[in-house]
Formats: C-alpha cells, structure tokens, sequence
C-alpha cells in the first residue's frame, strides 16, 4: 500500500470540508485524491490492491452526530443513518418484520465479519468486483478513464447485461441496493453546498461514455440517511440470491420483489435484479407487466421476459439471462406464497 | 464426526491382539495452544534485526526471450538495497523440486533466465527496506522482451510446428518422457466383452490454494553460514539444493520450518523466491524476508494437471471387465515440476482398484506456456480414477447391475498386483464399500431418487471409490528417521524431521513413541523442523508420514525400550524379555515386581544417568489405503446449482493413530474435492496466458457453509505389516473418491453424464436445456 494521509473529523461539516478544501475537489468522487472512509472493507482492500490510491483518508467512522448511527422506525417508514452496519440493520426486528427484502438482501452478503465492520452508506457505495477493474495491469475505462476495457472480451463469466455500454459491462456488485430501489427509497446527502435528497433509484448512473463516475454524488458529498417511505405492503418481500457459494460470495444473479396483492391480483409490484445490471437495476417492464393480473408460473414467466428484453450478453454471460429470468420467477411465486 | 474403530481382523500383526493405551485416542495436539493463542511461529512471521523485504518482478508476457532488463531507475530509489537479474545469479539447471536425480522429476528450471515460458515467471528480484519501497521498485524496472510464439493448450503444444518450451526435451518436442503401462492382451479382452465404452474425460485446473502463501526468510552469519525460514514440506531437500546451487557445502545451510499453513503437495517444489531471497540476503549482507501475496500463489505457485484421458474398457454380462485401454494427456506447464511423477502414479493407478488383466496405458505430460504443474495431494490419481470411476457407472447402468454391486464385484483383493507391482494386502476395499452400503443403506436410498416425482430440486446418490499408496515407492525410494532421547527424569524427547503441514502428524509421531515405550503421551517431547538438529527426512508428502516417519520413531523408540529394559533387569533380578512398560513402570511379568522407570534412567549418587538413544530408520516399500465414498446431492433444475447434502466417506487405514486427526484429514478433503467437482477452477486466457482469476474471491473454494455433514466411518480392516503398529497413510485418499461419488449422484439426480470438471451451474442448466430438447 502506498503512503497517505489520514484525517478523523468529528463532524459532517468538517469531514465535507475537508474534501471541498482539496484542489480536485470537482472530480468525480472515484477519482478524487481524497476519500471518504467508513468501515473500510471495501476502501482499504482497494487500497491494498492499488486499485484507490488516495492521498488522504478522512475517517467519517467517529463522526459525533448520533443520527448517522441511528435506524429509527415511525409509522411514516423507516430512516438508516449512514454509518449503520449491515449486522445491526439485518438484526434489527423492524427492519424484519416489517421490510423481509433489506434483512435478506443483507443476510446474504459478503460474510459476519465483513457485515460487522461495514457501514449502510459504504455498501451502496461499494465499487464493482469486474476481475479486471481490480488488477490494475489491465486495462479498464472505470480505473483509468480511456484505457480500454479488458473485460469485453475477457472473461466476462460475473459480468452484467442489463445497463452495459460498449466502455464498461461491470456488474454493480451490492445487495443491499436491490431491495432500497423495491422499497422506493431515497438518499439524504450533505456538502458544504448544503443538503440535498433523491430517489435512491437516482443515485447511480448507468456508465455509458463514462463508466468512472459511478454516483450523482460529487466528492465532498456525504451520504448521511437512508429513508424507507412505509409500506404496509413491504412485509411481503423477499430476497433471492443465487451464488456460487453459501458465503463470501457476489450474486451471479439475485431478485429484490416487494408485492402488493389483493384476491389474488397483483396491485402493485416492485422488482429489483442485482448481480445482472451495471447498476442496482429496476425491472419496471416486468412489473408493468404484471400489474393488475393475476400472478402465477405464466404471468411471472411473461414479466422475466419483459425483464430481459433488451440483455446484451457477451461470450461467457450468455447463462444469465435464463439464469436472471428462472430467479425473477422463482422469486415472485416464492414471494406471492410469503405469509405475513 | 462419528468414528468406528473395529478390532483388528487380521493377527498377522505382532501387535494384532494388543491393548493400545495411547494409541487411538484423540489426544491433545502438540500445537494446538500454540496455534490458537497466535504464539506458534509462522515463517512469515520471522523478524530480524535489520531485515530487508524481497519482492519479485513478475513477467507480463508468456514467452519470450529477454532482450535487457534496466535496473538503473530501481537502483536509484531511495531504500532499494540490492536488485537481482538473471546476469547476476549462478546459471545452474535445477530440478526445482526435492527428489533430485529422482524419476519424479525434470531438471529444466534455472533460478533466473533470460527467457520466460509463462506468464508470471520471475525475471528480477529487489531487496528494500519496506515492502512498498520494494514494490516501487519493481515498477521501476524496465524489461524488453522478445515475443516468442506461445501455446496455451496441450492441442496447440503438440501440433508440429508448435514452438520449443524446452530444448532438453527427448524428440525435439514438447512430450515428457511418456508412461507406458501393458499387461496382458488388450486386443483379446476386448474381443471378449459384451460391452464396450469408451469415453473423454476433460479434468480442470484446481490450485492447492493453502492458507499461508509461500514464505522465506534468509539470514548469513559472519562465518558464511545461511539459514532459511520457510514453508516448505521438504526441508532437507531445499538445503541440498539450496547448497548446491549456491555452491556451499551442506553443513553451511540450515532450514528451519516451525509451523506451517498448508502445503497440499506443491510445496514439496523449490520456487524462485527461496534462491533469490538467500542470494539477495548474501548480497546485502542483511536478512531478507520474501512473501508471496496471494496473487503470487496461483501466477507462481503449483496447479493440479489439467488434461484429457480417454478411457475405453470392455465387460462382460456379469460385470468383469476384460480389457481397459487408456490415453492420459496432462497439461504441465511451463516446467516439468512433478509431471513425470504424477504422469507415472496417475497412469499405473489405472491398472488396479478394480481388476482387469488386460490393460494398455500411456500417460504424457506436455509442456506448455501455462502456470507450472505440480505435486498436489491425490498426484494424477484424482484425475485417473475420475475417468475410471464414472465409467464404471455407466457401465454399471449398461448391464443392468446395481452400481455398488459392480464395483464389489471388481474391488480389488488380497494378493492382486497393486499398481506398484506389490501384492496388495487385505480386502480393504471391499470392507469399505459394504460398511458404506449398510450405514446409507443404498438400496433403499437409490429406490427413494428413482422413485421421485418430477420437480424443480432433485436428488441422488453415488459413490467414488479409491485407493492410494502410503510412500511414493517405488518410484522414489524413501527413508524416514527418528531419534529418541531418554531423559534422566523417565521423560523423551523425539527428534525426527518429518514437517509439520498442520496435519497433526507430529501429534501421532508422539503417540506412536509412547505406545511403543509405555509412557504416557505427557512424556514425550517433539522436537522438528531444524536441519541442524533433526535426523535427515525426506519430506512430508505421498501420505507417508505416520506410515514411514511414524515408523521409524517406533524403532526408535523399541530400541530405547530395549535399553532401559537391560538397565532395569539387574535391579529387578528378572530377565529382560520377563519385563514390560506400563504408564512407566516397569513391571515384571507374572510377579509383584516393579519399579518406576524414572527410577531406572536417574542418576544415582555418585553415578551419572546412563546415555540411551534409540535412532530408527526405515525404507519404507508399498501400502495400500482404500476408500469408499457416498454422496447424496440435490440439483436445482432452474438455476444449475448442486448441493451435497451428505456424504458418508468409509476408509481403511488399517491402524487409526489419531482419529480426530486421521477424520480431520477426510474431512478437508472431502471439502478440497467438493470444490474440484464444483467450483473450482483456475482460469486461463487462451490467448495471451494470462491467469484470470487469480484470488481467492474469483477462484471459488467451498466454505463452511457449503460444508453438508460428514458422517466418517473409519476401518481398521487391512492394518500393513509395515507401518507403525499396521497404520497406513490416509492424507491424500479423501480427496480422490468424492469427486466420482458427486458426479454419479448427479447422474442418479438428473440423468446427465458429466465427464469433466468443475460442473458448474451454468453447465447443469445447458445440459438440461439442451436434454429437454432432445426429449420435445
Ligand atoms: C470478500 C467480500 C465479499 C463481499 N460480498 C458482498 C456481497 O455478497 N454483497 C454485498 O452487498 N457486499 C459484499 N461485499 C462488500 C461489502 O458489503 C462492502 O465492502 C461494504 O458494505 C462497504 O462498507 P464500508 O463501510 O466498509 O465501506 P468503505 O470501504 O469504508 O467505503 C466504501 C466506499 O463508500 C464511500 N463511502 C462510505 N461511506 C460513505 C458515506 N456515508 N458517504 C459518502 N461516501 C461514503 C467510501 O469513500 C468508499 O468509496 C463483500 C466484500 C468483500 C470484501
Ligand atoms: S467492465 Fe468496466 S470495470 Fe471491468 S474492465 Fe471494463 S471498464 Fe473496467
């Protein structure tokens, strides 16, 4: 690991002040010299691989506000603070009882001990795990802007095919992001420019020409909560992961669904996929093809082909689309038989 | 866990009736406070005054030849004490692996070269005072290559116009010295049979994938003599090699290995860093410390040979098999490494396990530009007895015969000729397959996935069955050594210099030594892993270790018994051989004699304790260990994923030293070959030679949650006159069996044959896509 600085602020404004100080202060927030670190799984592995190379650390970990630490849940939903570790959010009996899909989705990421040290926000911040983004002998547009991509033509086995561009096919690697876009959540920000917030379905950009800015974000923005809009109707959802192992493992393929459903019929329906798409992905014409009908093997079947309708597969992800499409059913029949 | 010991079955053992006091227990591990307090030392672990960090300059390109490597800009940079070339180190042609001038082994590797044949190979070597400083410098050097063709698969190495790997080969090509194994009358057997198959089995490239990376430390003292910390399974190899390359004499390089994280086989291979780290160590007149990072493990470590066999045999109605014919192809390398010893084991192993009198085998290994091949638990047998075994299952289904049934009508017996040509002792086999049936009661279980209705999740059951030598004999002649020390106070001290991978094994020498004196297990001390202090050893591989090592010290340890017996004779006014040791008395038979061996071995007053030292050596020939194993998976027929849910794994080690150890070892196994059949694979670019994923996030291994639950039945049914008290050699039996056992219980699931591995989900769903095809 190469030599940095290392700041640990008390406060938000001081942290965001920091970074607002520096002089790259308008790159986009992957490339910025310095970085925000929260439970650092991700950031110091990057790190280690030479994959980051920040000059400055600035610690958001001992920030003092109690908000960022917080899940407060109140008949209007349910609002995370950023620093939140996955643990305490996938433990907490709101959250499981009343939002199944987010308990789940966390359940089943990464490992204990990585769920004990990482932090809500870093999670939906996470950086893709595409092989040859995170060896940095190869060339990739999302590391070092224009490069190329190796991946295109590599082996491209854990890549996405929804969202792809011709300059980047990385798959957006989170779980956790799956079930907020299924719950119509939204993100809080703060900057030195003030606060701001938006649809977290917003957050992410698609890579098109630009696969290195990942977020709306700019890098002395801050995540600082996350708030679930409430949902009566959230208590039936579900979480569907598949993977090449039982832990420690990325989805190969992985259904967010939140159901609303009535004699039978399907009243509204929210369908997120991970493990598939450049970015935490809505299945929007899945779900418009379900609504109002009734929700069995066929109409199910009919929205995982809408969902893969416009899939670009390239030489060694071609499985995923059936793949994607067999999850999403399994999915929605698994979640229409929930009993809540 | 559950472990069921049986009485010996055979008395053709001196000890076949005994009562074993310390023998068969699970007692405490010697290292286990040592490794979960954190205070055993690893050789990564090694802090010095002064010491320097090594780091290696990787190749990024597969083959070519070096035009210039400038070091200048590296030189420069601050910290950087020294950085090596191939013009700077002793060009010497080395087997890069311990069994020099052995069969098992090629000698094509130089330190370093002016040529590189794989993508990863070390080129130049920097020593600095940080790892970060080393690591710049390693960017700071500039080497200019000259592309060579490459070939990246064994089609491609063979073709006539393939470039050379290496000029020492024997025609002017990229073949190893091919296996050619005949018996019998193959035309004749196949004449005769009622059926005959013949069938591709395509193997992936599993890598060991051990804890610890590879790791040395290296320090000169001021008398030019070198010492070496290093995790390595053959200490005293690495110092033959080390001191002829480096060109001093033996007595001049000492290898300590306290504890290690794994090996699996490959690092019985000397690898780059071990020389370079000694070399810039003399250079800089500084200790120098070199790591691996895990990345390092797979562009430079040592890989199971990938390959093809294709496997034809004929049968009989009744299931006797009259002819077996096979074509072994194994992809080496870039480097010979093992490959004429895995070639070798591999091949022979496929004229036995289930009879056949007739039999036609070659085996080859062919050089490529391609991650070196290596030593790896199971040594070509994995890969040979997947190819038998699955066809022995299509067989099976062929001529209508239960599975198991067919195999115990093949499972090899008393006195056939094992593959290393010695008449095999005990129907280990046999005993392990019906153990096997009883405890999952097959018939039943098989009657229950026939019988399934059609749904999403299916399942069944299979089984793999193995057998495996306890020594590398004969293709290496072995030796194992062991001195016992009495101590004045009625203790021992075991020397002996067998490694300690992490197996136990240094717990079951312990074991052995008390047995055969009489002393509680508390009474013995292990000392190992100093070449200096320990007898000479050949290493810890070939699942020899408690059949040979442990044998030696039971030599070791008789003749300590025999001396103490002779001093306690007079005091006892009773022959020697009328005298036994019991928890450390010495009783005398038949009388109300005794008298505490402490009080035998002590110094009396004006009398100095006696010097007595047993040393014990042993050569050992060749045992057979046997296994059968059963699975039950599931297949999920939409998304391609197979879950094991049990497996049921029966072995016969003829004597269990240390059951929790000896269940220990099938159990990782087991683990290991989940992950063979499965998930793991490394992965190659074909167009460049260029790993793909070389970590251990991409190159997936089975966790303890994919663990399913193991139910072990260990059998004491063939105990080997050889081994210390009828033990045989169970490290790398597990790992052979599971593999065939999954993937008949897929077939039993699913009705697909799959003759390759990994099978991976997405090949499940396009084999079941392309089936229900067939069937529209
Ligand atoms: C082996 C392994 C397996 C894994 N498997 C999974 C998995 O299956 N599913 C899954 O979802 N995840 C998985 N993960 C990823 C893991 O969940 C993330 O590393 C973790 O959630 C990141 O959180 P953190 O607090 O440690 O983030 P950090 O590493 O501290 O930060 C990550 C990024 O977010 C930025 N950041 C952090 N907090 C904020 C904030 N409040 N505002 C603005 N920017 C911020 C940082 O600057 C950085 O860029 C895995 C990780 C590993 C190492
Ligand atoms: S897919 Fe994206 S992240 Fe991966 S190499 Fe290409 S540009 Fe980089």
């Amino acid at each position: 690991m190469r030599p940095f600085g290392f700041e640990r602020p008390e406060t938000l404004e001081r942290a965001a002040g920091i970074v607002a100080a520096r002089e790259d202060r308008a790159a986009p927030p992957p490339l910025s010299s310095a970085q925000f670190i929260a439970g650092g799984t991700n950031m110091a592995d990057y790190m280690k691989l030479g994959v980051m190379r920040p000059n400055l650390l600035v610690d958001i970990g001992r920030l003092a506000d109690p908000g960022l630490r917080r899940i407060a849940a109140s008949p209007d939903g349910i609002r995370l603070g950023a620093l939140v570790r996955m643990s305490e959010a996938e433990e907490n009996a709101d959250i499981r009882i009343g939002y199944p899909v987010i308990a789940e989705s966390l359940q089943q990421a990464a490992s204990q001990q990585i769920r004990n040290m990482a932090s809500l926000g870093g999670n939906i911040l996470q950086r893709t795990r595409c092989e040859y983004f995170r060896d940095i002998s190869w060339a990739c547009n999302k590391r070092d802007p224009g490069s190329g991509c190796a991946a295109m033509d590599g082996f491209n086995r854990q890549h996405a095919v929804l969202g792809v561009s011709d300059r980047c096919i990385a798959t957006y690697h989170g779980d956790f992001a799956q079930a907020l876009i299924a719950l119509d959540a939204s993100v809080e920000t703060q900057s030195p420019r003030g606060g701001r917030t938006m649809a977290f379905s917003e957050l992410h950009r698609l890579p098109g020409e630009t696969p290195h800015v990942e977020t709306q974000l700019m890098a002395d923005e801050l995540i600082t909560l996350i708030d679930i809009p409430a949902k009566p109707w959230a208590r039936r959802s579900h979480y569907l992961k598949i993977r090449d192992r039982q832990s420690y493992a990325f989805a190969v393929a992985s259904v967010a669904v939140v159901l609303d459903l009535e004699d039978g019929a399907v009243r509204d329906v929210r369908i997120a996929l991970g493990g598939l798409a450049t970015v935490p992905w809505r299945a929007q014409e899945a779900e418009d093809e379900l609504k109002g009908g009734p929700l069995d093997e066929r109409t199910a079947g009919r929205a995982a082909e809408a969902a893969f309708a416009g899939a670009m597969p390239r030489e060694h992800n071609a499985f995923k689309i059936s793949l994607g499409r067999q999850a999403l059913v399994r999915a929605l029949l698994e979640t229409r038989d929930m009993r809540v | 866990m559950t472990i069921h010991q049986k009485p010996h079955t055979q008395d053709n053992l001196e000890d076949g009736k005994r009562q074993f006091s310390v023998v068969g227990k699970s007692v405490r591990r010697t290292d286990t406070f040592e490794k979960v307090t954190g205070l055993g030392k690893y050789s990564g672990d090694i802090e010095l005054p002064g010491l320097l960090y090594g780091k290696m300059k990787r190749s990024d390109i597969a083959h070519a030849l070096i035009k210039n490597i400038d070091v200048s800009k590296a030189l420069a940079l601050k910290g950087v004490k020294a950085v090596l070339t191939h013009r700077d180190v002793p060009r010497i042609l080395h087997y890069g692996s311990p069994h020099p001038r052995s069969a098992s082994c090629t000698r094509d590797q130089y330190i370093l070269d002016d040529r590189v044949r794989y993508w990863g190979e070390g080129v130049a070597a920097v020593a600095a005072e940080s790892e970060e400083i080393a690591e710049e410098a390693l960017r700071l050097i500039h080497v200019e290559y000259e592309p060579l063709p490459a070939v990246f698969t064994v089609a491609d190495a063979l073709k006539p116009e393939a470039p050379l790997i290496h000029d020492n080969g024997l025609d002017k090509n990229n073949v190893m010295p091919p296996v050619v194994i005949r018996r019998g009358d193959v035309e004749k057997g196949f004449a005769e049979a009622d059926l005959i198959l013949e069938n591709e089995y395509v193997l992936g490239r599993p890598v060991p994938g051990y804890m610890e990376p590879n790791v040395c430390a290296c320090q000169w003292d001021g008398n030019g003599k070198l010492t070496i910390w290093s995790s390595t399974q053959t200490a005293f190899m690495v110092r033959g090699i080390l001191a002829e390359v480096l060109g001093v004499p033996y007595n001049k390089v000492r290898v300590i290995v306290d504890h290690m994280g794994g090996g699996f086989g490959a690092k019985q291979d000397l690898f780059q860093h071990e020389f370079l780290c000694a070399l810039l160590a003399r250079q800089t007149g500084r200790p120098v410390r070199m790591e691996f990072t895990r990345k390092e493990t797979f562009l430079g470590g040592r890989t199971r040979h990938s390959g093809k066999i294709r496997l034809k045999q004929g049968f009989k109605a009744d299931g006797t098999i009259t002819a077996r014919h096979a074509r072994i192809v194994l992809d080496g390398g870039a480097y010979g490494s093992h490959s004429p010893g895995v070639t070798t084991v591999g091949t022979s192993a496929l004229t036995s396990l289930y009879r056949c009198e007739n039999v036609d085998l070659e085996g080859r290994a062919i050089y490529t530009n391609t991650p070196i091949a290596g030593a790896f638990r199971g040594y070509g047998v994995v890969q040979t007895y997947f190819a038998l075994d699955l066809q022995m299952d299509e067989a099976a289904e062929r001529l209508g015969i239960d599975p198991a049934e067919l195999r115990l009508r093949n499972a090899v017996r008393t006195g056939d000729l094992a593959p290393s040509d010695h008449p095999v002792v005990g129907h280990g086999l046999e005993a392990c397959i019906r153990r096997g049936l009883d405890e999952v009661d097959w018939k039943a279980a098989r009657a229950a996935t026939a019988a399934q209705p059609g749904g999403v999740k299916r399942r069944g059951w299979g089984i793999g069955c193995e057998m495996h030598g306890s020594s590398a004999y004969p293709g290496i002649k072995e030796q194992g050594n062991a001195i016992v020390k009495m101590n004045e106070d009625g203790t021992v001290t075991l020397l002996t210099g067998t490694a300690g991978l992490g197996t136990g094994a240094h717990t079951a020498l312990s074991q052995i030594v008390a047995e055969e004196i009489g002393i509680p297990f508390s009474a013995v001390q292990v000392v190992t892993g100093d070449t200096d202090i320990v007898p000479w050893d050949i290493g810890a591989f070939a699942s020899h270790t408690t059949y040979m090592g442990g044998r030696a010290a039971q030599i070791a340890a008789a003749e300590v018994r025999r001396q103490v017996l002779e001093q306690a004779a007079p005091l006892l006014e009773a022959a020697p051989e009328k005298l036994a040791i019991r928890e450390g008395i010495i009783h005398v038979e038949g009388a109300n004699r005794s008298i505490s061996l402490k009080e035998v071995v002590s110094p009396k007053r004006g009398m100095p304790a006696a010097q007595i030292v047993g040393v014990g050596t042993y050569s050992p020939t060749k045992s057979y260990s046997f296994a059968a194993h059963f699975a039950e998976v599931e297949v999920d027929t939409e998304t391609g994923e197979v879950a094991v849910l049990q497996v049921v794994p029966v072995h016969d080690l003829g004597k269990v030293i240390h059951p929790i150890a000896a269940a220990g070892q099938i159990e990782g196994g087991i683990q290991q070959g989940i992950g063979h059949t499965l998930s793991e694979d490394y992965v190659i670019d074909l167009t460049n030679g260029r790993s793909l994923n070389p970590s251990f996030v991409d190159y997936k291994m089975p966790l303890s949650m994919d663990m399913p639950p193991i139910r072990t039945i260990i059998l004491e049914a063939a105990p080997d006159p050889g081994g210390p008290f009828g033990a045989k050699g169970v490290g790398e039996d597990p790992i052979i069996a599971i593999g065939p056992a999954i993937t008949n219980a897929i077939y039993d699931a699913i009705g697909i044959r799959f003759r390759h591995y990994p099978i991976t989900p997405e090949q499940v769903l396009n084999a079941l896509r392309a089936k229900q095809k067939e069937a529209a």
